[in-house]
């Protein structure tokens, strides 16, 4: 986290500091065992010294080295005036242990329902609460962020088919290609097609083309196993790309007029009489290389971003109607089937609660009267804060929550399967595949369900980066993604949906933030420093020049963390406890041991 | 009505006969006891039943339905359920998934109706945890330890467990793989008596492989005897106890113990 405030300085080391201390104070309480008073103590004081650090990471960035050696055009965040960095080293070091502290106590309540819940909440106002801080201290991140988050939903798809179902899948970008070749064609000016499909019919559509394509591939490979299987889906992640690239000039004959009915006349030494007919001629689906763009973005269906006046409060009120109507009808439906009544009040609040954000966040408000003074100067600036508006790529916000949104959805989704009949077929067929079947789970209907629901969720990020990119190229899903994800995956630990989702973030995040901001760092330190110190020697020269630049060496860093992880933890960060197990067989006596203390003194022992 | 009937089934994995011409009936309610030396094909013969190999040649049919060509899950469904010589569990599942997935057939709920959480999959899936819990008590591990894993379970629990899921398929024809297999004497005679209380109750047939010759001889109505894939006898557990061509198939191998 030091090292991030070196890498970013400004507003960052505040950031960071807020985000480590919450995480110390959430995840420290699960490793000790000690009491709660020193718990508390501790993380504070934990908490204190990672902050300081942070604030020195920061100091180092702005404060002093780097701007005194006037390097300050190394960096993005070199727009920030000095004083930036001393407000934020001083926000890092007292918001930092206050998170940590206010953390570490929410954790020891007693009432474990209640902290829960603000785990939740906490949760929540931190994922609402990011982008806005972010904006508001020009971090530059949230654009990551997103790639980051489309990587979330790739490896929770990739999670059912690999952590559930036990399917290694290698070829899981192929999926994700399908998803965003169906959104680009079914919705750009430059694609053939030249349709316009609404973005929120169609990530759907391209979720169900996912799917179709999932039980396609899945088809054929339902014989194999392990290492087998690998290898097929590997072949389909291949193809798929450079399908998408030769799809160029298709030309489809038809088979009777073309070479049936010929073929019959030269058989008898007649001259061929028919005319054959060409159904497509050189017919251009994909675009080849050029790619597919630009692609519509999203609009969302009431309101557009040039509402004002009656015309807006009219269309509010429509949506707080429907809104409105459809919390009432799922009520009384529940009411009907006599469901408990507290998730009816629960849905109905819920409802509500998402329809007042929608309209903060999506609905334009005009701009208060300039001249009224102060107060609706803050207000208007607030409000240009506070209001994505519109989903354009200038303005990260929108996309941001859509794919939030879009990650929600899928973990809810997926958490449903997890625990139905379906899901525990999954888990069986990875446990024993043949006592899954002996036990009456159909071997083909399961593995298909399983490629196809992973594809759907791949399906929702490829139509989501096709809308967010505005176009899409073959070489961008090639085999690299699916090594990706499947890291994510495994990284994180597989079968666990927290674990999954860390994963990808740690990947995404080191991959496509911090290292490109190292390198920009160590492209100014080269410019202004290392070339001149080495202007005497010039294979030095180009030695610094081919070799400084991290980003050359993602994968191998990427190796090198997996190796690691592999060695040390391989059940990945956050396991599943079946995983755990599974790798430490030879605990088994041990975990028995802490469960037979459990039965004895429920309430003491922490079972770490 | 025939309950199971084999005729002249046969396996042959390439060159080699595992089972041969071998007839056999059951009627519904009985136990019956498979027996033979090491090798003689009684786990193949299961296999067949259970759809896990497909018969070469000879007719299988379970309540008048051919069952040869059957895949295991068809099978599982018309009501015939296993256990396994060395115990299959979902080891990293939990106890009670474990026999949630043994009424996977007997549960309908589709994708769509998991996705949308409609009232029939809520309805059902609380139906079915409710059964699995009794089923726990049932076979008497109890349903305090439904949320283990599997794996943590003691031996002789895995074996309750794997019967557990077993029955959960609601079966008609129970299929008992050496269920006593590591058991001591005293172990061996709970289940014994198990066994018996669930034919009772359960209105199940059963047919079982077992090595211990006390247990065989003490339930079954009747007794098979395999031998190089061939049935060399069959009759009262007295009759095959007395009979030459089992003793010399046995011979030197602890027939009598």
């Amino acid at each position: 986290m030091g090292f991030l405030a070196v890498l970013f300085g400004g507003w960052s080391p505040a950031v960071l500091a807020v985000i480590a201390g919450t995480l110390l104070g959430f995840l420290a309480p699960a490793t000790a065992g000690a009491s709660s008073q020193d718990r508390l103590t501790r993380n504070g004081v934990g908490a204190l010294i990672a902050s300081t650090l942070i604030m020195l990471g920061g100091q180092i960035y702005d404060g002093g080295f780097l701007l005194k050696r006037g390097l300050a055009d190394v960096a993005v965040m070199s727009t920030h005036p000095p004083e930036v960095a001393n407000t934020a080293a001083l926000l890092a070091v007292i918001l930092g242990p206050l998170c940590a502290i206010g953390m570490t106590w929410l954790q020891n309540l007693r009432n474990h329902k209640l902290a829960q819940r603000l785990n939740l909440i906490v949760l929540v106002f931190f994922l609402v609460a990011f982008p806005f801080v972010e904006q508001a201290a020009r971090l530059n991140w949230l654009a990551t962020l997103i790639f980051a988050e489309i990587y979330v939903l790739l490896a929770l798809g990739l999670n059912i088919v690999v952590g559930y179902a036990g399917l290694l899948d290698l070829g899981y970008a192929a999926f994700f290609a399908i998803g965003a070749y169906t959104t680009g064609l079914l919705s750009s000016p430059t694609s053939t097609f030249q349709v316009h499909v609404n973005f929120w019919l169609l990530i759907w559509l391209s979720a169900g083309m996912a799917a179709i394509f999932g039980f396609l591939l899945g088809a054929p490979t339902l014989g194999l196993r392990g290492d087998y299987l690998a290898i097929v889906t590997l072949g389909f992640g291949e193809i798929v790309p450079v399908a998408f690239q030769q799809l160029i000039h298709i030309t489809i004959k038809e088979p009777f007029t073309c070479w049936i009915i010929p073929a019959f006349q030269n058989l008898f030494g007649a001259q061929s009489t028919v005319q054959c007919i060409t159904l497509l001629n050189q017919y251009n689906l994909t675009l080849g290389n050029k790619g597919i763009k630009p692609i519509d973005p999203p609009v969302l269906p009431i309101i557009s971003p040039n509402d004002q006046g009656i015309a807006l409060i009219v269309k509010i009120a429509l949506m707080v109607i429907a809104v409105g109507a459809i919390a009432y009808l799922f009520r009384r439906a529940q009411v009907r089937n006599q469901v408990n009544s507290k998730s009816n009040r629960r849905a109905v609040i819920g409802a509500v609660v998402g329809l007042v954000i929608a309209i903060i966040v999506f609905v334009p408000i005009p701009p208060l009267d300039a001249n009224a003074g102060a107060i609706s100067a803050v207000a208007n600036s607030v409000l240009a804060t506070v209001q994505p508006g519109a989903f354009e790529s200038a303005r990260p916000i929108s996309w941001y929550f859509l794919i939030l949104g879009l990650s929600v959805l899928t973990i809810f989704l997926i958490r449903r399967l997890k625990d139905s009949r379906l899901g525990r077929a999954w888990m069986a067929i990875r446990e024993d595949e043949l006592a899954a079947n002996q036990m009456g789970v159909n071997l083909v209907r399961t593995k298909l369900l399983a490629f196809a629901m992973g594809a759907t969720f791949s399906g929702f990020a490829g139509a989501f980066y096709g809308a967010y990119v505005s176009g899409i190229f073959p070489n961008v899903f090639d085999f690299s993604v699916s090594v990706i994800v499947l890291s994510a995956v495994v990284l994180g630990g597989l079968g666990n949906l927290t674990g999954v989702i860390f994963g990808a973030l740690i990947i995404m995040i080191n991959d496509r933030l911090v290292l490109v901001q190292f390198q920009n760092l160590l492209n100014g330190l080269q410019t202004q420093v290392l070339l001149p110190a080495a202007a005497n020697d010039p294979a030095l020269r180009e030695f610094i020049r081919a070799n400084l630049d991290p980003v050359k060496y993602r994968f191998l860093l990427l190796g090198l963390v997996l190796v690691l992880v592999m060695a040390i933890r391989p059940e990945g960060l956050v396991p599943s406890r079946e995983r755990a197990e599974e790798l430490h067989a030879s605990e088994e006596d041990k975990i028995e041991e802490i469960e037979a203390k459990m039965k004895a003194t429920p309430d003491k022992v922490d079972p770490s | 009505m025939n309950f199971l009937v084999a005729q002249g089934v046969t396996k042959t994995f390439g060159g080699l006969t595992a089972v041969s011409k071998v007839d056999f009936v059951m009627e519904q309610g009985m136990i019956a006891g498979l027996i033979g030396p090491n090798g003689a094909g009684k786990t193949t013969f299961f296999n067949m039943i259970t759809g896990v190999y497909s018969v070469t040649t000879g007719v299988l049919t379970f309540n008048d339905t051919n069952i040869g060509a059957l895949k295991p899950h068809d099978i599982t469904a018309l009501g015939i359920a296993r256990t396994f010589q060395n115990i299959r569990l979902f080891p990293a599942m939990t106890v009670l998934e474990n026999v949630l997935v043994g009424m996977h057939t007997r549960l309908h709920s589709t994708l769509l109706d998991t996705l949308l959480k409609t009232e029939r999959m809520t309805k059902e899936e609380d139906m079915a945890r409710g059964k699995a819990l009794d089923m726990l008590d049932y076979v008497g591990l109890g349903r305090q330890r439904a949320d283990w894993t599997a794996r943590h379970l003691p031996y002789g629990d895995q074996r309750r467990l794997e019967i557990a899921r077993a029955l959960a398929t609601e079966p008609k024809l129970l299929l008992l793989d050496e269920p006593t297999a590591g058991m001591n004497q005293a172990e061996a005679s709970d289940l014994t008596k198990f066994i018996q209380f669930i034919r009772q109750d359960l209105k199940l047939t059963v047919l079982l492989i077992e090595h211990h010759m006390r247990v065989v001889m003490g339930i079954s109505d009747r007794v098979t005897v395999l031998d190089h894939g061939e049935k060399i006898a069959e009759g009262t557990p007295h009759e095959v106890q007395n009979n030459q061509q089992v003793i010399e198939a046995y011979l030197g191998s602890g027939a009598g113990h």
